[in-house]
């Protein structure tokens, strides 16, 4: 299996008092800058701290007008960890796609941070949060077109010699034409990032590409998801490659089990009370008529709504605790969802730099060896039509 | 004058099957008094009971015809229309294939968006609109006096910015609904009672997610329009504010305004029979008028 260090990159200062939302409408005022300075550079030094400890990879990813993730573009976070990173994939999880337009600027940046890192990147592409659409004022009930027709034009421009014309019903472009081209050849491995929905997971399935479950959800709705997930590809006349699949999942690991959860539970309360509200904001036309029945089965699970320490480790919302206890619980969780690739997220909400760190180097140096000897085998066996 | 029941079903348009409302086919045209189409808001209260006593009490004096959108309760092709100028085409299409045309030119009733899709008729095209009814609709920006957020807003919210009264039995089930969404962990709204919801919120956002419910050009084209006007708004509208029918009135020649006081957004809804009296004496007095010709 791979072991990636994903970052969400949060805001940590919001003021005790403030109970609203974290997207869309959550005051920018808040937004202390010589904050930013500390936390973005701090940030960085994680994901690189990641690289030099050995995980295979360091994720990032792209959100905006919020404080859950700082990162309205993934691709400059990307493009400094090509330079300050030796060793690691670098996965983007992903860019927006509808959100550029024309979405030709998605195949220059990754090219470009490809060429950088001499051909280190995971090309992530997603659809876009609900919040973003508000944000936006990108038209939802086009996301999913969109997103389809700038995936098409992506692809086109990195395997087919330019220049060419582009003629879709969202972007016409009469020199299609990318300079510069992605190291990796034909192009980056691709990852898409999904919630559930239908349409996303026969998308995956179709194009052989890797899917991310990305909420925070109770351990169910995860093995469902991967269940229609290997159905998808069973559909499409394949078996699903471990390494198709990944789980984003909060992980602490200390001495004992009473300090793992003494020193973070705090801050993933944080997490979940201060950042995920309005996050699952849902605008019209975003989701069809099919999925909206299939996410509205796991609504009721989501993070948000979690009021006890017992319901977290129920639900495996977050594995925390000493390495045998995170190892064990990893173990049990990997073979169950049957994933090849385990994002964990390592830093939350407020949690600071020194746990962090300290966090990073157990997991490192006591869970990570077991975990890769009980699940070898890094290479992906399905890979993308255009690849193979 | 007919006031035999109004029939629902399936009416075959350029973009499909549309479900519509209406006066008996079996009454020989004309006979049931002049035609109106009721072009529904993006709530969909066409398909719905709490719009049919309204329907009924118009077409005492006229022929009805209330199509829902494509995307609102059955009716197709939505996957063809992308924004509101498709949305005209669509309505134009509708009438042709009804024969609603040169003499019998329908006088367009419109409710919200509706009433919207009907001034973007009606200056597109002034000769097929014999008049012109615009209820509680947005279209136009009013700086100082935006519309507020439609999208994403809680049931509970919307009922109180878009009824007067909240016992009305529209307004009480969508406090229903916000209660049961706000209970949160392990209730489930029932995806049914949701579902036309989702399925018309989804369709008005592609003719008003952005620009947010306005065209920006429209202030500058109602001079064209030509049909004898009348625009009605409520003072208690809490979603689009009167002042944004002040403006049609103000940019319409022939438009005259009415603001009643105790009403809401959903007039149709919450005062059917002085709105449905209000509409017979605008399209009586219309046809007593000669409509200046552009066409």
């Amino acid at each position: 299996m791979r072991l990636f260090s994903f970052h969400l990159m949060p805001y940590p200062g919001l003021p005790p008092d403030y109970d609203g939302p974290a997207w869309i409408k959550c005051p920018n005022e808040f937004f202390d800058p010589s904050i930013g300075t500390e936390i973005y550079n701090r940030y960085l030094d994680e994901l690189i701290l990641a690289d030099e400890l050995g995980f295979d990879g360091v994720c990032v990813n792209e959100h905006h007008q919020n404080a859950y993730g700082l990162m309205p573009s993934p691709n400059l976070m990307a493009s400094i960890l090509a330079r300050e990173t030796t060793n690691c994939r670098i996965a983007v999880v992903g860019n927006a796609l509808p959100l550029y337009d024309p979405p030709t600027r998605v195949a220059e940046e990754f090219a470009t941070i490809d060429c950088i890192s001499g051909g280190r990147l995971i090309a992530g592409m997603v659809v876009g949060g609900g919040p973003e659409y508000y944000s936006f004022a990108i038209n939802p009930a086009e996301a999913r077109s969109r997103f389809a027709e700038a995936h098409d034009l992506i692809i086109k421009a990195w395997t087919e010699p330019g220049p060419f014309e582009f003629i879709g019903k969202h972007y016409r472009i009469r020199y299609v034409n990318t300079w510069p081209r992605p190291v990796q050849r034909p192009h980056p491995e691709i990852w898409i990032p999904g919630a559930g929905s239908l349409e996303t997971l026969e998308f995956v399935a179709k194009h052989r590409y890797a899917y991310m479950g990305i909420p925070y959800f109770h351990i169910s709705v995860f093995e469902r998801m991967f269940r229609l997930m290997r159905e998808a590809c069973e559909n499409e006349g394949y078996e699903a490659d471990p390494l198709q699949l990944g789980w984003l999942v909060p992980i602490f690991v200390a001495e004992t089990d009473a300090e793992a959860r003494e020193r973070f539970e705090e801050h993933f309360w944080y997490f979940v009370k201060r950042l995920l509200p309005g996050i699952s904001i849902s605008p019209p036309g975003y989701t069809s008529v099919r999925s909206l029945e299939n996410i509205i089965k796991g609504g009721h699970t989501f993070a948000e709504f979690l009021e006890t320490w017992e319901q977290v480790v129920e639900g495996q919302y977050a594995i925390v605790g000493s390495p045998e206890t995170v190892l064990e619980k990893l173990t049990e969780n990997v073979e169950r969802l049957g994933v090849g690739n385990l994002l964990g997220l390592f830093q939350l909400g407020t949690l600071g730099a020194d746990d962090t760190r300290r966090n990073l180097e157990l997991f490192a140096a006591e869970v990570a060896p077991t975990l890769r000897a009980r699940f070898p085998g890094t290479e992906r066996r399905i890979i993308s039509g255009a690849v193979a | 004058m007919s006031a035999a029941p109004l029939e629902t079903g399936p009416f075959e348009t350029a973009v499909g099957s549309v479900v519509m409302t209406r006066s008996p086919a079996t009454v020989p045209a004309g006979d049931a008094g002049p035609p109106i189409v009721y072009l529904h808001s993006s709530g969909g209260e066409t398909g719905a009971d709490s719009v049919a006593p309204f329907l009924e009490l118009l077409a005492e004096s006229s022929e009805v015809y209330a199509p829902m959108f494509p995307g609102f309760a059955g009716s197709a092709g939505l996957e063809q229309i992308d924004d509101m100028e498709d949305a005209v085409y669509h309505c134009l299409d509708v009438f042709e294939r009804l024969g609603l045309t040169g003499e019998r030119r329908p006088h367009v009733v419109g409710l919200s968006i509706g009433g919207w899709m009907a001034a973007e008729i009606a200056w597109r095209y002034p000769e097929a609109v014999r008049s012109l009814t615009l209820v509680s609709a947005p279209g136009i920006y009013v700086a100082g006096h935006p519309m507020s957020e439609l999208f994403g807003r809680r049931f509970d919210e919307l009922a109180e910015e878009t009824f007067a009264d909240q016992n009305h039995p529209v307004a009480a089930m969508m406090h229903q609904m916000a209660a049961m969404s706000l209970a949160g962990a392990g209730v489930d709204i029932p995806f049914e009672l949701i579902r036309p919801f989702f399925e018309s919120m989804a369709a008005a956002a592609k003719l008003a997610w952005n620009p947010y419910f306005h065209n920006p050009k429209l202030p500058r084209r109602l001079g064209r329009v030509t049909a004898p006007t009348l625009v009605i708004a409520g003072r208690l509208d809490g979603l689009v504010p009167f002042e944004t029918s002040q403006e049609y009135a103000r940019l319409i020649a022939s438009a005259r305004l009415e603001i009643w006081d105790d009403a809401s957004h959903m007039i149709p809804l919450e005062q059917p029979a002085r709105l449905a009296g209000r509409i017979s004496a605008h399209v009586s007095e219309a046809l007593a008028t000669p409509q200046a010709d552009r066409g």
